[in-house]
């Protein structure tokens, strides 16, 4: 059975689902700015960014064809910018250097990128919709805030369904064997599909006005008590963070 | 006598996109634990006047909820009374777990989470979805959306239901539990519905729209067929 991207939430089962949804959100958030802050083309920094992915990763577990299909899809979106490096002008250098430096941008990119996209997909996998919404609400963030990021996740796989259903009608209606018939659906389509998520865009702000949605905070129904292994976690995590500014800060290589 | 739990008294409701009006000098009431049926075909204003009852129109003449009248500074409170199912199930579950979506009037309400969590499983159950509490909804049938959204509306046991097509989507076993179920309520209830044989088990009343107008307002079932017809 094919897994759609909204599956992916929740996914996980390492011991990282143990720790409560604000914990798990943190941790991520702290593993992907570690990523981002520690220099990607020094040995060391190479090796926080490569132990701080490994590891979050072996925190939450998530099934090994998804992070093999992220980190697919992170080569295709990352390794193109190589290719960009016949364009790069040596820049008042010798060529040689001009590569170098050429390279170690792109590499930066490509490190970056990678670790961003396995990273963001494991915090993902390690938190269903629910625990989101829970770990949000669990936050000092304003109400309106998490009412919003919660629905716009909700949303999208209700959207995500929405679109199936029409590409299953354009199947059924002859719309996917090609020729005109297809070219001509294909036309319409935004004609049609955009205005029907227009039109449940109006009809979803309704319900959440007449709901109360986005009225004062916003509540949660389960207890979510942080516990001595959510601090530890915490600690480690901003230990690593802390180590990645150190070694950015001091230039150690 | 009591107040009514709903009156309107020469409602108009006109749309910008369109000059011609939807719904057209409306007056009714609907007697406190009256259940009463909102018929007319389809485009003859049923759902704009549910939806004009909660303010999510704008409209002209009165609508009252009780002793208060529909206007800005009111509409809080009015909604806190008004148990509301709209006719796309899934516009109004706002929540990713079928339980969290229930509960969300009682959280609002600021109830103890014992409380709302034994009021939600109890309401799932009564619909006969019990099952599905810690269910995502995205894996629900358009059946069970659909019981999902009632027991939101009714989970905190409002005094007045505004239903738009309740049974729709339902199989007839569904259609039973949510007939014995509406029955079995205090509240008064206005049922936009085209399913007749779901609205005459039901209700008392009917009210047909024509254009966006009150056609026929009573209790006699061979007159609404026959004008249904």
């Amino acid at each position: 059975m094919r897994t759609h991207w909204h599956d992916l939430w929740g996914c996980s089962r390492g011991p990282v689902v143990r720790l409560v949804p604000q914990t798990r959100l943190l941790l991520g958030g702290a593993a992907f700015a570690t990523c981002m802050i520690a220099p990607a083309t020094t040995l060391t920094g190479g090796l926080v960014i490569a132990v701080t992915v490994a590891a979050w990763l072996a925190a939450s577990r998530p099934p090994m064809k998804t992070v093999f299909g992220f980190a697919l899809l992170g080569l295709l979106l990352f390794v193109p910018t190589l290719l960009l490096l016949p364009l790069m002008p040596p820049n008042g250098v010798r060529a040689a250097a001009g590569w170098k430096h050429g390279f170690v941008a792109s590499a930066n990119l490509l490190v970056r990128g990678m670790s961003g996209v396995l990273i963001s997909m494991a915090t993902i996998a390690s938190v269903s919709v629910s625990d989101l919404r829970e770990g949000l609400t669990r936050l000092p963030l304003p109400g309106i805030v998490s009412a919003i990021v919660v629905q716009i996740v909700h949303q999208t796989a209700t959207l995500f369904y929405e679109t199936k259903r029409v590409a299953s009608a354009m199947a059924v209606r002859g719309a996917s064997g090609g020729g005109r018939a297809a070219w001509q659906v294909l036309w319409s389509l935004p004609r049609v599909w955009l205005p029907r998520i227009v039109d449940r865009a109006d009809r979803v702000a309704d319900a959440m006005e007449l709901r109360g949605y986005c009225e004062g905070e916003a509540l949660s129904l389960r207890s979510s008590r942080m516990r001595a292994a959510d601090w530890a976690a915490l600690a480690l995590a901003l230990a690593v963070l802390g180590l990645a500014v150190v070694i950015r800060g001091r230039g150690v290589t | 006598m009591s107040e009514p739990a709903l009156a309107f008294r020469n409602v108009s409701v006109c749309y910008e996109s369109s000059a011609a009006r939807t719904l057209s000098d409306v007056s009714f009431s609907v007697a406190a634990g009256e259940r009463v049926a909102l018929l007319g075909l389809n485009g003859s204003g049923k759902t704009t006047l549910l939806k004009s009852a909660v303010g999510l129109v704008p409209h002209e003449g009165e609508i009252r909820v009780g002793d208060t009248v529909l206007a800005r500074q009111t509409l809080p409170k009015i909604r806190e009374r008004i148990g509301f199912l709209f006719n796309v199930p899934e516009d109004q579950i706002l929540f990713p777990r079928v339980a969290d979506d229930v509960a969300f009037a009682l959280v609002r309400q600021g109830r103890p989470r014992d409380e709302i969590s034994a009021r939600a499983t109890e309401v799932l159950h009564s619909l006969g979805i019990g099952h599905l509490a810690e269910s995502p909804v995205h894996h629900l049938s358009h059946g069970q959306k659909q019981r999902v959204a009632l027991a939101g509306a009714l989970v905190a046991v409002p005094k007045l239901l505004l239903l738009d097509e309740p049974s729709a989507g339902l199989d007839p076993p569904g259609k039973n539990v949510l007939a014995h179920l509406l029955a079995g309520l205090d509240a008064a209830m206005l049922i936009a519905t085209h399913d007749l044989a779901f609205a005459t088990r039901l209700c008392t009343r009917f009210i047909m729209l024509e254009r966006g107008r009150v056609a026929f307002d009573g209790t006699d079932t061979a007159e609404v067929l026959r004008d249904w017809e």
